[in-house]
């Protein structure tokens, strides 16, 4: 009886055929390759909390969930404080500023809004005046400063054009130092229009600090991203101003903000009418014509004003405001339906639906 | 690597060619399933997370934080009929039946979303 | 009273041989790690494969169900999940293996048996882990990976088994 026939033979054979050793490794590679692809746990955090009386909404990839958790409960805080030092109705530093602006005397400006009321001068002067914070008396008048609304019908045209004609204006503020007046006793802040942005860049600029530079901050749809999904761009779905559907999507280069102003946001109806929040300065009331206005831009403030301000700017405007504005990247949906877009943006957006939308290429920005 | 072709019989070449074409309509079927949308969470803040099917027509009342908020759930989508709060933007918002998509009554502190992944890393609105 | 004889033939002492090998490569293969705890790429498939065109589907059946026995019982896993999951990945390859052997023409190669196998093998291993384990929809989106790890390696298997066969054609 021969020993096993084996032993012997396949050990020298396995010396000769040098094939089969290198796919073992080969196999055993890919193996592993597979398995560390598999076993890694999905490294995306979400968490969603209540600020600025809407949903928050934050991602963070690559960092473990309990720092991550840590980073979002920091800035829900921040987020809330944020909400009461810049909300027209709340006793606070903005308030008293807005009651100092009435009287036209020099004060010294408090810290927690000196460097917004800063910002939105800015942003107001390039936008011709249609992104203007400082018409808070007819903000007020058409009952879009609180949170809750209680009377659902539209001022008179008495009111309105009383308010419209004092023409209160960011540039009425006149800058000393720390100090600061108003030259327009009309003047009233409300920042609704840009807060949000500016809360946004703060606390992207808190994340970059504690070292996590991919995350998305969303608020109440209008949102900032960093860095990137893992190996990917982040994507972004842009929801159809007119049903709940995703419409469009682009994908996030680098560092971004995406910001929609809209009338479908805060609005009531009033005989069959509807009257949305984005007051035209010019004309006190409303603006009409446009369904909503998309903006891409780096820092969240700016992307904010400057939806508000092509939003009112309408279908004929826009490219003007936003070559001035230094925006790159528009999409203006009029109250047709029809897609206003630059050639830049028009390349970035992918139409999600099987029938792409009437679209008109303006000029290049 | 000619060794290879003698290595493979036909029926290998046909078969290996097979599973290959196959794969990617494998990767599909299973990873399109995230996106399936049939059932809704529903949160309030006095009786937390509740989970409803799509599939089933009902109405549900939800306790909220000042009152009653009322959703109704028909041929796989879910909408808020009523609820306690001025404006109503959680009715306004209509009907809901996208995976993912998420409607909410934030005075009276009730949300719902249905469950799957909307396909995106954060959805602007 | 009568001494029964058992005469162990040289195809007994080959197969006995083969399934050793089998059983090692089985504990070898339960050491490494893997994404659904349990769940192994198959390489005991080789020896399945080889022993299949060599000795035929029955033989190749006995050293497979062996190879899973002996080898949970020297682990120590007899009848633990991991032994369920290899017995049902075992079962899974042998029943699509037989009517394979009835390809006409040359039939499948060691690589076509070998990719069966190990496609058949994952898929049972994966029925199992689903229905008695871990019945969550994420598993679903694990599935075409293993899949097309199952492929890979039964790719791997069937070279090495060819390679095997080819030697002992070779030796002989």
């Amino acid at each position: 009886m021969t020993p096993l026939p084996f032993s012997g033979r396949l050990f020298t054979t396995v010396r000769q055929h040098t094939i089969v050793q290198q796919l073992s490794v080969l196999l055993l590679c890919l193996f592993l390759s597979v398995l560390s692809a598999c076993d890694r746990k999905e490294p995306v955090h979400h968490s969603r909390f209540l600020g600025f009386g809407t949903i928050i909404e934050i991602t963070i990839y690559g960092t473990d969930h309990e720092r991550a958790q840590q980073a979002i409960d920091d800035i829900e805080n921040d987020i809330a404080i944020m909400h009461r030092t810049w909300h027209p109705r709340e006793k606070n530093a903005l308030r008293r500023m807005n009651n100092l602006f009435q009287t036209t005397e020099w004060f010294s400006a408090a810290p927690s809004v000196r460097p917004l009321i800063l910002k939105s001068i800015k942003l107001s002067q390039t936008s011709q005046h249609l992104f203007n914070p400082a018409i808070g008396k007819l903000i007020e008048l058409w009952g879009f400063s609180q949170d809750e609304r209680p009377v659902n019908e539209p001022p008179s045209e008495q009111k309105i054009s009383a308010l419209v004609r004092k023409q209160p204006r960011m540039s009425d503020i006149k800058l000393k130092g720390i100090t600061m007046r108003s030259t327009n006793p009309d003047l009233k802040l409300d920042f609704g229009a840009i807060a949000k942005g500016y809360a946004i860049d703060k606390n992207i600029e808190r994340l970059r600090k504690l070292n996590i530079n991919n995350a998305i901050i969303n608020a109440g749809g209008d949102l900032r991203a960093i860095g990137k999904h893992g190996e990917r761009p982040w994507v972004i779905g842009i929801r159809d101003p007119r049903n709940e559907g995703v419409f469009a999507s682009l994908k996030i280069q680098e560092d971004e903000s995406v910001f929609t102003s809209g009338d479908y946001e805060r609005y009531f109806e009033y005989q069959g009418k509807r009257y949305h929040h984005i007051i035209d300065p010019r004309t006190g009331s409303p603006a009409e014509e446009t369904l909503s206005v998309t903006v891409i831009h780096s820092d969240a403030a700016t992307a904010d004003a400057a939806s508000t301000a092509l939003f009112i700017a309408g279908k004929d405007y826009w490219h003007e405001i936003a070559k001035n504005m230094g925006i790159k990247y528009v999409m203006l949906i009029d109250s047709e339906g029809t897609v206003h877009i630059n050639p830049a943006m028009r390349a970035r957006i992918h139409f999600e639906s099987e029938k792409p939308p009437t679209i008109n290429l303006s000029e290049p920005l | 690597m000619s060794k290879m072709g003698k290595l493979l019989t036909t029926a290998d070449k046909v078969l290996l060619s097979c599973t290959v074409l196959l794969l990617p309509f494998l990767y599909f079927s299973a990873w399109s399933q995230d996106l399936q949308a049939d059932s809704v969470k529903i949160w309030s803040s006095s009786q937390g997370f509740q989970t409803f099917t799509l599939n089933q027509k009902q109405k549900i009342l939800i306790d909220g934080a000042h009152g009653k908020s009322v959703f109704e759930i028909q041929n796989g989508k879910i909408r808020f009929v009523d609820s306690k709060c001025t404006n109503k933007i959680c009715v306004r918002a209509g009907w809901l039946s996208h995976a993912g998509a998420f409607a909410a009554c934030l005075p009276n502190n009730v949300s719902m979303e249905i469950t799957g992944t909307t396909g995106y890393d954060s959805i602007n609105f | 009273m009568q001494q029964i004889e058992l005469e162990a033939t040289r195809e007994d002492m080959r197969i006995a041989w083969l399934t050793a090998l089998a059983v090692t490569i089985h504990i070898v293969e339960s050491a490494l790690p893997s994404p659904i705890p349990g769940i192994k790429p198959g390489l005991a498939n080789i020896i399945t494969i080889a022993v299949l065109i060599r000795y035929g589907w029955s033989t190749a059946a006995w050293v497979s169900i062996l190879r899973v026995l002996a080898g949970s019982l020297l682990i120590g896993t007899f009848l633990s999940p991991g032994f369920l999951l290899s017995l049902g990945g075992a079962i899974c390859s042998i029943m699509i293996l037989k009517p394979a052997t009835y390809m006409p023409g040359k039939g499948f190669g060691p690589v076509g048996y070998s990719i069966l196998a190990a496609v058949a093998h994952m898929c049972g291993q994966f029925t199992i882990a689903y229905t008695l384990f871990i019945p969550h929809q994420a598993m679903l989106n694990l599935l075409p990976v293993l899949i097309t790890a199952a492929i890979l390696f039964g790719i791997m298997s069937g070279i090495i088994a060819s390679r095997l066969l080819q030697t002992r054609n070779n030796g002989n």
